[in-house]
C-alpha cells in the first residue's frame, strides 16, 4: 500500500477495509468497527453546547450500518467521554445503546474513559476484548504484543494541515490498526509525532511500514507510509 | 461630574475632598454608622493601595483616622470607637480574615477594582454595606471607557444606584481623553446631568525627536547607546517600549553598557547581577507582579537609573518624580504619547519633556505628525464598546445570584441607562437570558444552565449555581502565563503560555534582563539556568497597537505635503516647509525628503486615495507589500479581506502580516496572480461577506471568541476552584465555536464576537470606507528591489498565517501534493 488516489474505501488486507468516516469493516464477520466516540463530550467540557456529537455521531454510524447491512457494529472503547453524566445525557446515551442493539449485534469494547467495564452500567454488557477475522480488537490503552494483528482506537492519530487544522486518520501496519476517533472534538495525535511512533512501537509497528490513511466524512485519503509522509511534508513544507 | 487633568496635578484629592467634608460633618452630628460612606473604583489593583495612602494621608491631618492600632484590639473595641473614619481595599488579593472583618466592619471609603465589585454587588452581606454609599470615584476612566472593562463598570453603577437610598454622586477622573462628552455620559448614564471640570490645558508638553543613524535605520545596539548616554545625563529615566519582547532587547543592552566596554560574552554565566546592572530596571505586564512592585518601589525610592517598561507604566501608578522620558520609536498614537511623556516633571506647572528615538525614518514622521497633533489638540476619540452581549450576560446572572429573581423587562430598564446600552434591543438581552438559562441553540437544550429562564424572568439556582459567576468573575483576556524560574529559585518572570508551547529544552531567551537557557518545561513552569552568550528573545503574542486616526491623517499631510513639492521640483522647499509645519530640524528634514524621494525613485508612495501593491518574490512565493497607509487595526482588515479573495483564485493558505503602512499578503507555493487579478482585490462590493468568510477559522476569531465566551460565562474558566489548563481551554472554545457558526450563527455570543472584532479589534468601518473612497484600484508595481516604505513590514517578525479554506480542502491539496511529490513529479 502506498500513497494512491482517494477513494471511499481502502483495502487493509485480511479482509479488513478502512472507510470514509473513520470506520473499520471487516468482511469476514460483516463487523462494523467504530472507536473513540466519546459521546457526552460537551458536558465535559462545561456543557457549553448541546450534545450534538451524540446524534451526528450516531446517525453516521446507524447510516453505515445500513449501508453495509452489518450484522454487528462495534465500539471500539471511549464511547463516553466519562461515566459521570447528567441524568438527561444518560437517558440519551442509554437510548441510544438500546436503539442500535434492536438493529443488530452490538459489541462494546471497555476502554479507559468509561472506567474499563465500570461503564457496564450505562452501556450494558462490556468486553475486554474480542477476536473478528484472526485480528484481536481491544481498545488500545494497554499495549502488548501477540501473533495477531491488533485491531485499536485509544491513540487518536491525525493528519496536522496547518494552524489547528488537523484530519484523523488510521494507521496501517502488518501488526496493527489504528482507527481514528469518532469524535468530532479531538484534535488528535499528530501521526508523525514521536509519541506516536512510540505508542504504535509498543505493538511492534515502525514508521517505514505503517501507512497512514486520512479519512474524512466522504472520502480516505492514502498518504502512504509515516516515513515518506513525514519526508513529503518536510520537504514541501506544508504542515508544522 | 468629570474631573479632566493629567496625571499628577492632583485630580485624585479634588475627588475626596467633598468625601472628607462630609464625613467630618457627619461625625461632628455623630452619625458616622458602620455603613461604607464613598466607594473608589480603580482599573489598577496596586492603586487602590497608594490611593488608600495618599488619602490615609489627609484624614490623618484632619483628625478624622483612627490611631493605629494592632488589628486584635480594633476587633476588641468594636463599635465602642465609632468616631473615627475608616478605609479599606477590597481587590483579588484581599485575604479573605480581611473581608470577614470588612463585611462585619465596613471602610467607611472602600477602595476596590471593577471584578471586587461586581462580587460585592451580588453578595447580599456587602449589599446591606452598600445601602447608604453616597459617593462612588471612578479612577482611570479614560483606560475604562472604551473597553469591555468599562463597560461592566457602567453596568455595575447601575446596579448600585438600584441598590442605594439616597441619589450617588459619581465622580471621574481622567488623564487626556476626548470627546469629553461621551465620556461624561458613560460616567454619568444616559440623560443625566454631569458636570465637566477640564483642566488638561494646565500642562505644557514638549516632544523631541532624535534620530542616532545615517542611513534607512538604527540597530537596536545603537538606539541603546543612545538612550544609555541620556540616561548617564539625568537623574531619573523612564524608557518606553513598543513591545515587550523589545523592552527586554533594550534592558539587556543597557545592562551591558552599564556593566562597562567588556563584550557580553565574557560575562561568568553563573554570575550574580553586578552592582551596575541592577541600577536599570525592567517592566512590563509578563513580569511577576512582586517584581514589578519592587521595580516600582525601588524607582520611587530613587535607587534605580533608569526603568525600561512597556505601556504597563503608561497608567497611573504613582512612581515619583521622573526627569526625563524617552519613547524608543514613538508611542504609536498621541494621547499614548501624552500619558508616556506626562511621566516627567509629574507636577503642574512643571513641564513635561519627551524624546522620541527614532528607529527608522517612519519613526521621524511619525513622531514629527504627533508633535503637530499635539500642538492642534487632535487626540485620537473614545468610542464606547456598543452594547457588548457577553458582559451583559455576566452582569445578569449577577443580578440573580444566589437565588433572587429579577425579571427580563427591569433588567433592560437598568440596563438602557447606562450608556454603553442605551440601545440595547430586547431581543438581545431575551437571547442571553436564554442561552444562560440552557435554551441553547434551536430549541435543543444544552446543559449550561447559569439561571433559571422562563420567558419573563431570570432567577439564581442557588449556591453550587453561582459559583460558576464567582470563580470567572471579569472582563479581562485570560492569557494564560508560565512562571520562569533559575533552578532552585524563585520565578522571576513569566511568559505567555501560547510562547512557552513552542519553547524547547536549550532555547536561550531573555526576560527581565537575565539571559537563560530553558533546562526543563513541565506544567508548573520553566526552569532555566544563567546563560551566557547570544539570545532569542521571546516573542511575546501581544497584540501591537495601531495608530488611530488623527495621526494617520496628519501622516498622509505630511507625506502628500513633501510628494507635492518633489513633484514641483521644489525640494529646498519640501524640507523648509517641514521646517515650519512640524518644527523638524533641518537634518532631520532632510532624511524624510530623502525617504520620500527614495520611495518615489523605487515604487511610489500610496495617496490617501490610491493604495500602491509592489510585487516580490520572497523565499520564491509571490508576495504583495500594500502600502495604504491608514492603521494597523485598519489595514488588518483589508488583508483579511484580499486573502479571502485571493483563496478563491488559488489554492492553500495565504500568509498575511500587517503593520501601520500596509500588509503583506505571501502566497502559497507556486502560485501565481496577474497584476489584472491584484488590482480588483479592495473593490468595494463583497467586503463585508468576505471579510466573514476570512475571519472564519482564523486564529483571530477563535482567540476572540475564548474571551467572549469566558465573559459570557459560556465556556468557564475556572471551575470547582480550579483554573482550566489554557490549552484545553483553547481547544474547546475552539470547537464550541466551529459548532455554533455551523449550527446557529446568530447565537449571542457568536454576534458579540464579531462585532467587538469588527469594532473593537480591527477597524472595519475605516477599512470598508477606505475601499469605497478610492478613486482608482491599486497601482501595481514590481519595485527591482524592496521599496524604503516596504523595508519595514518586510523585516517585521510579527506573521500571522491565516488558511484560508476549510478542512477538506486542505487535506485535498495536501494530499494531492504528497502523491506528487512522493511520484517524483515535483521538486520540493
Amino acid at each position: 500500500m502506498s500513497a494512491a488516489p482517494r477513494a471511499r474505501s481502502v483495502s487493509l488486507g485480511g479482509g479488513a477495509y478502512a472507510l470514509a468516516g473513520g470506520l473499520l469493516w471487516i468482511e469476514p464477520t460483516a463487523s462494523l468497527v467504530v472507536a473513540d466516540l466519546h459521546l457526552g463530550y460537551e458536558e465535559a467540557i462545561g456543557g457549553a453546547l448541546p450534545l450534538w456529537s451524540l446524534d451526528e455521531s450516531v446517525a453516521a454510524l446507524e447510516r453505515a450500518r445500513a449501508a453495509y447491512d452489518a450484522r454487528e457494529l462495534v465500539l471500539l472503547g471511549d464511547v463516553v467521554h466519562g461515566v459521570r453524566l447528567s441524568d438527561g445525557a444518560t437517558a440519551r446515551v442509554r437510548a441510544t445503546m438500546q436503539r442500535l442493539r434492536e438493529q443488530c449485534t452490538l459489541t462494546i469494547v471497555a476502554g479507559n474513559h468509561e472506567g474499563r467495564t465500570r461503564g457496564a452500567g450505562l452501556l450494558g454488557d462490556c468486553v475486554e476484548e474480542i477476536e473478528r477475522a484472526g485480528m484481536l480488537l481491544h481498545h488500545g490503552d494497554r499495549p502488548r504484543l501477540s501473533g495477531a494483528r491488533h485491531v485499536i482506537g485509544h491513540l487518536h492519530p491525525s493528519v496536522a494541515l496547518g494552524g489547528e487544522q488537523s484530519v484523523p486518520a488510521f494507521l496501517v501496519a502488518p501488526e496493527l490498526i489504528v482507527l481514528p476517533a469518532a469524535t468530532p472534538y479531538s484534535r488528535g495525535l499528530n501521526v508523525l509525532s514521536r509519541d506516536c511512533r512510540t505508542a504504535i512501537g509498543a505493538y511492534g509497528a515502525r514508521s517505514s511500514s505503517t501507512h497512514v490513511i486520512a479519512a474524512t466524512a466522504a472520502q480516505c485519503y492514502p498518504f502512504g507510509s509515516i516515513a515518506s509522509l513525514a519526508r513529503a511534508t518536510r520537504a514541501l513544507r506544508f504542515a508544522p | 461630574m468629570l474631573i479632566c487633568s493629567p496625571t499628577g496635578t492632583g485630580k485624585t484629592l479634588t475627588a475626596f475632598l467633598p468625601i472628607f467634608s462630609a464625613l467630618a460633618e457627619r461625625r461632628d452630628r455623630d452619625e458616622l454608622f458602620t455603613r461604607t460612606f464613598a466607594l473608589y473604583v480603580s482599573p489598577l489593583r496596586a492603586l487602590g493601595y497608594d490611593v488608600e495612602h495618599n488619602v490615609r494621608r489627609p484624614l490623618r491631618e484632619m483628625g478624622l483616622l483612627e490611631r493605629p492600632d494592632s488589628e486584635r484590639e480594633r476587633v476588641r473595641r468594636g463599635r465602642l470607637r465609632g468616631g473615627f473614619v475608616r478605609t479599606g481595599v477590597r481587590t483579588g488579593d484581599t485575604p479573605a480574615v480581611e473581608r470577614r472583618l470588612m463585611r462585619s466592619r465596613p471602610p467607611h471609603i472602600l477602595m476596590t477594582t471593577p471584578e471586587s465589585l461586581a462580587i460585592m454587588l451580588a453578595m447580599e452581606s456587602y449589599r446591606t454595606t452598600l445601602r447608604e454609599v453616597r459617593y462612588v470615584v471612578v479612577d482611570e476612566v479614560h483606560a475604562l471607557a472604551g473597553n469591555k472593562r468599562g463597560t461592566q463598570v457602567s453596568l455595575l453603577l447601575e446596579s448600585l444606584e438600584e441598590l442605594v437610598r439616597a441619589p450617588l454622586q459619581r465622580i471621574g477622573l481622567s488623564a487626556t481623553v476626548a470627546p469629553l462628552e461621551r465620556v461624561a455620559e458613560y460616567l454619568a448614564g444616559v440623560e443625566r446631568a454631569c458636570a465637566i471640570v477640564d483642566t488638561q490645558a494646565i500642562r505644557e508638553v514638549t516632544l523631541d525627536i532624535q534620530a542616532p543613524f545615517t542611513g534607512a535605520m538604527a540597530p537596536l545596539a545603537t538606539i541603546a547607546r543612545a538612550a544609555h548616554s541620556a540616561i548617564e545625563r539625568a537623574r531619573s529615566t523612564l524608557v518606553f517600549t513598543n513591545v515587550r519582547s523589545q523592552t527586554e532587547r533594550i534592558a539587556y543592552e543597557l545592562r551591558s553598557l552599564a556593566g562597562g566596554s567588556e563584550s557580553v560574552e565574557a560575562i561568568d554565566p553563573d554570575a550574580a547581577p553586578r552592582p551596575s546592572d541592577a541600577r536599570i530596571g525592567v517592566h512590563h505586564s509578563a513580569l511577576e507582579r512582586s517584581v514589578r512592585h519592587r521595580t516600582e518601589a525601588r524607582l520611587r525610592a530613587g535607587e534605580l537609573r533608569a526603568v525600561v517598561c512597556s505601556a504597563s507604566l503608561e497608567l497611573g501608578v504613582d512612581i515619583g518624580a521622573i526627569e526625563q522620558v524617552l519613547l524608543i520609536g514613538g508611542a504609536r498614537g498621541v494621547v499614548s504619547t501624552l500619558q508616556r511623556i506626562g511621566r516627567a516633571g509629574h507636577r503642574p506647572g512643571k513641564l513635561a519633556r519627551g524624546v522620541v528615538l527614532a528607529q527608522d525614518r517612519d519613526d521621524i514622521i511619525e513622531a514629527a505628525a504627533t508633535r503637530r497633533c499635539i500642538a492642534d489638540g487632535a487626540i485620537e476619540e473614545i468610542a464606547l464598546p456598543d452594547a457588548p452581549l457577553d458582559v451583559l450576560a455576566q452582569w445578569m446572572v449577577s443580578c440573580v445570584v444566589p437565588e433572587k429573581r429579577v425579571a427580563i423587562e427591569t433588567l433592560l430598564h437598568i440596563a438602557r441607562r447606562a450608556a454603553p446600552y442605551r440601545r440595547l434591543a430586547r431581543a438581545d438581552i431575551l437571547a442571553c437570558a436564554a442561552y444562560l438559562g440552557g435554551g441553547g441553540v434551536a430549541d435543543d437544550p444544552a446543559h449550561v444552565r447559569r439561571v433559571g429562564f422562563d420567558g419573563v424572568a431570570i432567577w439564581g439556582l442557588g449556591r453550587d449555581a453561582s459559583a460558576a459567576f464567582f470563580e470567572n468573575v471579569g472582563t479581562i483576556p485570560d492569557e494564560r502565563s508560565v512562571p520562569v524560574r533559575i533552578a532552585g529559585e524563585r520565578s522571576f518572570g513569566r511568559l505567555e503560555e501560547n510562547f512557552v508551547d513552542r519553547l524547547r529544552v536549550g532555547d536561550v531567551f531573555v526576560l527581565e534582563g537575565r539571559t537563560v537557557r530553558v533546562e526543563s518545561v513541565d506544567r508548573t513552569g520553566i526552569t532555566t539556568r544563567t546563560h551566557r552568550g547570544r539570545p532569542t528573545v521571546p516573542q511575546w503574542n501581544s497584540q501591537i497597537r495601531g495608530i488611530g486616526t488623527p495621526l494617520v491623517e496628519e501622516i498622509d499631510r505630511l507625506r502628500e505635503g513633501v510628494a507635492r513639492r518633489l513633484e514641483a521640483g521644489e525640494r529646498m522647499e519640501a524640507a523648509a516647509w517641514l521646517g515650519r509645519r512640524y518644527a523638524l530640524a533641518p537634518q532631520l528634514a532632510e532624511k524624510t525628503v530623502a525617504y520620500i524621494e527614495q520611495q518615489r525613485a523605487v515604487s511610489a508612495l500610496p495617496g490617501p486615495l490610491r493604495p500602491v501593491f509592489e510585487i516580490y518574490i520572497l523565499d520564491a512565493l509571490q508576495s504583495a507589500v500594500a502600502l495604504t497607509g491608514i492603521g494597523r487595526r485598519a489595514n488588518e482588515a483589508l488583508a483579511r479581506v484580499a486573502a479571502t479573495r485571493i483563496a478563491r483564485i488559488v489554492a492553500g493558505a495565504v500568509t498575511i502580516l500587517t503593520d501601520d503602512l500596509g500588509f503583506l499578503l505571501q502566497l502559497p507555493p507556486r502560485a501565481r496572480l496577474i497584476d489584472a487579478q491584484w488590482e480588483r482585490l479592495l473593490d468595494e462590493p463583497g467586503f463585508e461577506r468576505d471579510l466573514r468568510e476570512g475571519l472564519l477559522g482564523s486564529a483571530l476569531l477563535r482567540t476572540h471568541f475564548r474571551y467572549v465566551a469566558n465573559t459570557g460565562l459560556l465556556v468557564l474558566r475556572r471551575a470547582n476552584g480550579r483554573a482550566l489548563r489554557a490549552s484545553s481551554l483553547r481547544w474547546n472554545s475552539g470547537r464550541i465555536l466551529d459548532r455554533l457558526v455551523r449550527e446557529d450563527e446568530n447565537f449571542p455570543l457568536v454576534r458579540e464576537t464579531f462585532r467587538s472584532l469588527c469594532d473593537e479589534v480591527l477597524d472595519v468601518g475605516r477599512a470598508r470606507s477606505y475601499c469605497a473612497s478610492l478613486v482608482a484600484p491599486p497601482r501595481i508595481l514590481h519595485p527591482p528591489v524592496a521599496s524604503p516604505m516596504s523595508f519595514g513590514i518586510l523585516t517585521s517578525s510579527f506573521g500571522d498565517n491565516v488558511a484560508v479554506a476549510d478542512r477538506s480542502e486542505l487535506v485535498e491539496a495536501l494530499h494531492e501534493r504528497v502523491i506528487a511529490y512522493l511520484a517524483g513529479a515535483i521538486a520540493p
